[in-house]
């Protein structure tokens, strides 16, 4: 009986031992910071397992920054940057790219704008010349301006036939209300109807400049060539007097709302349910990772199990926290056939109100702690990935070390954690709630969820 | 998700041509005694690992009535089996920091796990005990029946796209089995028994019709050694029923309409193919990166750029075990009619049969494939299905070595021959969405 004991503790220690080691193990390949004499931050990595270069250039551009009433403006000036220089048509530089094999595209989100590509590192100068002068001399011409802007359009008039899509373009719309997030990135019928070429020019003056961006590159290259080389390349680029508005975080919604946008085409309702929630910098991001693990991340989570396995109810299911740099979403997602639609949303909020008051289990947690930690490597596996992490913690001002201490910040989260941020972050009572649906067959089943608003795609 | 969906695998099948070729990649290659084919590749890099199971059984294998069983069955196989009972395979996975997802398509389904490379014997057995014992019982049957009826309506059903494919093959086909969806038709999914799956899973699931890929951090002498513990007792099953390349010879354009609740019109159109034992599925897929691959490629140009008539151009041609289509898909913009895009559409086709495409596109579709190639190897997992996919599809892994010099000699006259023997009218299949007005 001893021995056993004894045996015991020693496989104990070397199964520490052994944790220890494979997180220890999980680093960030070295990175340089440099900041240029233009201000701007520059990130570069050396990675020389494939021979590609993955870049990204983040502008302090995006959706928020629209001007009410010209809601798309963001997107409509980072796209239009990639459509023509002052020497090269948009059919040149798109030739020259792929003739190469290599990826170059704009556009914007709600944070920011960006400018992104891959190139095979023997092209590495003709991808920073491409970027630099799509960055520094874009023709903006009437021609290409008109025509993005049509295609914009249509491509608002096609999304309305995607439930999908509208589900959650609507829910932001009906949470966040007159808020710079509330607005989609692409903007709408209205608002691109009265964006102008000023506007477009406008805001690339004011908002395409270096003080506020971050470039990183990630690549079989030499950290020393690739800065001599972009400062040479970028040499032109000024920085400017804007400062940018501060984003005021906007509350939380208290109490109920439903908002059913009427699609009587469809055979499955699409349903939204969430609240207002917390930006990436928040210092419970851990906690609140592992606690929406076990809800409805991955696919062994509650909503999971209780909802698609149990149930039978719809093929996806997940909530989460979607977080931006002045706020963020809490989204319990799902759709199900127009028939059991308010079965589906009982469903889910019942599950969060047990989530609230009953806790997690120590397994749940040790399991959703295994989870995150074991897939945490994949996130690091390409150049992609590796250019996505040392950007985001330079963007959303991350702990620098967010990837060397990652494992033994989710190990550190305990039941009282989980307990804690539960209650905070889970909203089951005060929420708002989108269901895009044929409402000849759920509008009386949808009684009583909270005060109904009606709206058209 | 668990899903089945094609396109992802034709990039993959595309350019993983010269993969080998490019990293000397160094595939082990074993067989157990019972018919059992293992494929492993080392990659030390990160702590972690991929191990895909792909059993060479889809809709093909199929008969009327029956419709997406393969499918539906994917998604049975996560229901649970002995050593690991219901809900156990996602649970016990993820509280080991795994993550886990499968495909079916016409030819095959496929299924993965991603993990830490300490885990793999619990990998292993956890596939092997649900290939020995999986549960089939009317309870999760008529559970997960529901949930594929939901993957249906929200890919299929609710979506344009996915009804013009839908409605696009089963014209195209008049007698094999690829005419109908991976997903199946709505009755058949209610239709289903337990019976049906039964004799499916004896017929189609055995060590005899799989094949395993490992790609990662693993020791593949020690992961044979696991497998073997595993597998080995399993007996092999059956000969697989043979399934016939019963397709009449298309003789005049068929031609199909659908009409619903949509916003614009868009229209998409198939052309017969040959099976993947054809010399020419090499120059097809040069073929479909210069049509529709990049804002400089021919119908993007055309269509969307110079035009300005539609708002998207999509191609989508991938090899298969009996012959297949070769798919294009326009989405109109407000105030074009799908006429007009279709006599654009064929005049740019005429003009690859009769003038030919330029030396310089042929080069830079090549270019492209290369890099793509390049790019698919970022991932375990892209390798490990690549490498599945070929052995599945080709009978034999090590094509891949072979296959990029059969890219490189593809001409400009080649593309010229191709384009006039299958995209012709006689040979085509169009499939409009013509919308209807919203009525409440």
């Amino acid at each position: 009986m001893k021995y056993f004991k004894l045996t015991v503790i020693a496989l104990l220690i070397l199964a520490g031992f052994s944790n220890l080691l494979s997180a220890a193990e999980i680093q960030l390949p070295p990175y340089q910071k440099f900041t240029l004499g233009n201000d701007l931050t520059l990130l570069v990595m050396e990675n020389k397992k494939l021979p590609l270069v993955n870049f990204r250039l983040v502008l302090k551009a995006g959706s928020v920054y629209d001007p009410v009433g010209k809601e798309g403006l963001a997107n409509l000036t980072a796209t239009l940057v990639r459509k023509g220089t002052k020497t090269k048509s948009f059919e040149q530089i798109s030739e020259e790219i792929e003739f190469v094999g290599g990826t170059l595209s704009s556009g914007a989100d709600l944070d920011y704008a960006y400018i992104g590509g891959e190139f095979l590192s023997k092209d590495l100068d003709l991808g920073l010349s491409l970027l630099a002068d799509i960055l520094l001399n874009p023709a903006f011409s009437q021609e290409e301006f008109e025509r993005e802007k049509e295609l914009t359009l249509a491509g608002l008039q096609e999304e309305k036939d995607d439930p999908s899509a509208i589900a959650s373009e609507a829910f932001y719309r009906f949470l966040f209300e007159k808020h710079p997030y509330s607005h989609p990135v692409d903007g709408t019928e209205a608002s691109v109807k009265n964006i102008t070429r000023e506007d477009v020019v406008n805001f690339y003056k004011k908002y395409f400049v270096p003080q506020f961006s971050i470039l990183t590159l990630v690549g079989d290259f030499s950290s020393q060539t690739v800065k001599a080389k972009v400062e040479k390349t970028l040499a032109g680029w000024q920085k400017s007097s804007t400062t940018l508005a501060k984003i005021p975080a906007p509350p939380k919604f208290k109490g109920r709302k439903l908002l059913i946008v009427e699609k009587p085409d469809v055979s499955q309702t699409q349903i939204r349910i969430g609240n207002v929630s917390v930006p990436r910098n928040n210092p419970d991001y851990f906690p609140l990772t592992v606690a929406n693990t076990i809800l409805g991340g991955g696919f062994s989570s509650r909503l999971v199990n209780e909802i698609r396995v149990n149930q039978g109810l719809t093929y996806g299911v997940s909530s989460r926290f979607n977080m931006f740099k002045e706020t963020g979403a809490y989204l319990i997602s799902t759709f199900t056939k127009n028939i059991t639609t308010r079965k589906t949303i009982d469903v889910a909020l019942a599950e969060v109100k047990k989530f609230r008051e009953k806790g997690v289990t120590k397994e749940e947690l040790e399991g959703a702690k295994n989870y995150l930690k074991g897939l945490f490597p994949m996130r690091l596996e390409t150049p992609e990935a590796l250019a996505g992490q040392i950007t985001n913690i330079e963007f959303y001002g991350l702990d620098p070390k967010f990837v060397e201490t990652y494992m033994q910040k989710i190990d550190a989260v305990t039941l009282d954690d989980i307990k804690r941020v539960a209650n905070k972050y889970f909203d089951y009572q005060d929420v708002v709630l989108v269901v895009v649906t044929n409402p000849k067959e759920t509008r009386k089943d949808l009684e009583g969820l909270g005060k109904i608003e009606m709206t058209k795609p | 998700m668990k899903r089945f969906i094609a396109i992802a695998i034709v990039i993959s099948v595309l350019f993983f041509t010269s993969l080998v070729f490019a990293l000397e990649l160094d595939i082990k290659s074993h067989q157990l005694p019972n018919g059992l084919k293992i494929l492993i590749l080392e990659d030390h890099t990160l702590p972690i690992c991929t191990y895909f199971t792909f059993f060479k059984v889809g809709s093909r294998n199929e008969r009327p009535g029956i419709t997406g069983i393969s499918h539906l069955f994917e998604h049975m196989m996560f229901n649970g089996a002995k050593r690991y009972g219901p809900k156990e395979f996602d649970r016990i996975l993820e509280s080991n920091g795994g993550l886990s997802n499968a495909y079916t398509t016409n030819d095959f389904t496929a299924y993965f796990e991603d993990f830490p490379s300490d885990k793999l014997e619990l990998i292993v057995d956890l596939d092997a005990d649900r290939l020995e014992h999986l549960l089939l019982n009317d309870e999760n049957l008529s559970s997960e029946r529901e949930v594929v009826k939901e993957e249906r309506r929200f890919r299929t059903d609710d979506s344009n796209e996915g009804k013009l494919e839908e409605e696009l093959t089963a014209a195209a086909f008049q007698a094999h089995p690829y005419g109908w969806p991976v997903v199946g038709w709505m009755a058949d999914l209610n239709a289903i028994t337990r019976e049906d799956c039964v004799n499916y899973f004896k017929t189609y699931y055995t060590v005899n019709n799989a094949t395993i890929i490992i790609v990662g951090d693993v020791n593949p002498a020690q992961a044979v050694k696991l497998i073997e513990k595993y597998y080995g007792h399993l007996k092999p099953g059956p000969p697989i029923p043979k399934v016939v390349k019963n397709e009449p010879e298309q003789k005049g354009e068929r031609r199909v309409w659908f009409r619903k609740e949509a916003q614009l019109p868009a229209f998409m159109t198939g052309f017969h193919v040959p099976d993947v034992q054809d010399a020419d599925i090499y120059a097809l897929d040069v073929l479909q990166i210069l049509l529709t691959e990049g804002e400089s490629s021919r119908l993007y140009k055309s269509l969307v750029y110079d035009k300005q008539m539609a708002t998207n151009v999509w191609s989508f041609y991938f090899w298969t075990i009996d012959p297949g289509l070769f798919y294009i898909y326009v989405g109109m913009k407000p105030n074009f009619t799908t006429e007009k895009a279709e006599k654009v559409l064929y005049d740019e086709i005429e003009k690859v049969k009769n003038v030919g495409v330029t030396e310089k596109e042929l080069q830079k579709a090549k270019n492209i494939m290369e890099a793509n190639l390049i790019k698919s190897m970022k991932t375990n997992n892209g390798r490990a299905n690549l490498i599945g996919t070929y052995q599945t599809l080709l009978g034999d892994y090590s094509m891949l070595t072979k296959v990029i010099d059969k890219y490189k000699a593809v001409t400009v006259d080649d593309l010229k021959r191709v384009a006039q023997k299958y995209f012709t009218e006689r040979n085509r299949t169009v499939a409009t969405l013509v919308p209807e007005k919203p009525g409440i």
